[in-house]
């Protein structure tokens, strides 16, 4: 799994590519909590590229919702193909996390209220 | 078709594994989503006995055992590793509760019991087993 960072405003751009699992979530971990500790609340998931998530990969993102929550923050995920997008309709987090189609969408959703 | 495989409890070994998985149910008769959500079922069964079961010891092994014909599949994960029956019990933990509570895990299991037909636990001859079965409609 690759992970790329884009600073954008006050937001940060983060594009993961392959494979997120209960090896590679650790990295993933790292990258989120070292946004989180610059000060970054708003975090733009691009998932064009991340074609395998399990549960492991999920619990990164979902263990730090409610303290971006909490900061006026947001995590909006993007682009997601249809295999990752059913392991969080299995879970029913498609109803908790926000999740956009485009690029475009998820910056209106992360800049909204 | 009988296909069989051992590997280290490592967590490096997953992606070797869901490979082998992903080969070994080609003949299974269900759609592409399918067959990548009962991978992921079996990665995450692999992934619990890897870590908690085994805490990636990779002197120990898991094996796995895979039966499928084109319309049905029985998978068993075997290691000499103890599952947690309090993780089990986990699974019923709402989903809203789990990101309000920030946890990491507790996903897994959902996940596989939501995939899968029938997901047993049990221990025979001091191996830990979990057998997964499937059959398509």
């Amino acid at each position: 799994m690759e992970i790329f960072k884009q600073k954008q405003g006050d937001s940060l751009l983060i594009s993961v590519e392959g494979e997120l699992d209960a090896s590679s979530s650790i990295d993933m971990d790292k990258a989120i909590e070292a946004t989180i500790n610059e000060g970054i609340y708003k975090l733009l998931i691009n998932c064009e590229k991340l074609s395998y998530i399990s549960s492991a990969g999920v619990g990164v993102f979902v263990s730090y919702v409610e303290d971006i929550k909490n900061k006026n923050g947001k995590i909006v995920f993007y682009k997601m193909q249809a295999n990752v997008l059913s392991v969080l309709q299995i879970l029913g987090l498609d109803k908790i996390l926000s999740i956009a189609e485009t690029e475009e969408e998820a910056k209106l959703i992360l800049n909204e209220g | 078709m009988k296909a069989k495989l051992k590997a280290e409890c490592s967590k490096e070994k997953l992606k070797y594994i869901r490979g082998f998985v992903k080969e070994s149910i080609e003949i299974l008769e269900a759609t592409d989503l399918e067959k990548e959500q009962i991978v992921l079922a079996i990665d995450e069964v692999c992934a619990n006995a890897i870590i908690h079961g085994n805490q990636t010891n990779d002197t120990k092994q898991i094996i796995l055992e895979i039966d499928v014909t084109e319309t049905s599949l029985k998978v068993d994960i075997s290691d000499i590793g103890l599952y947690d029956p309090e993780e089990l019990a986990g699974r019923n933990k709402d989903i809203a509760d789990i990101v309000k509570d920030k946890q990491k895990g507790g996903m897994g299991l959902k996940l596989v019991y939501s995939i899968m037909d029938n997901v047993e636990y049990y221990i025979k001859n001091n191996m830990s087993i979990c057998s997964l079965t499937k059959v398509l409609k």
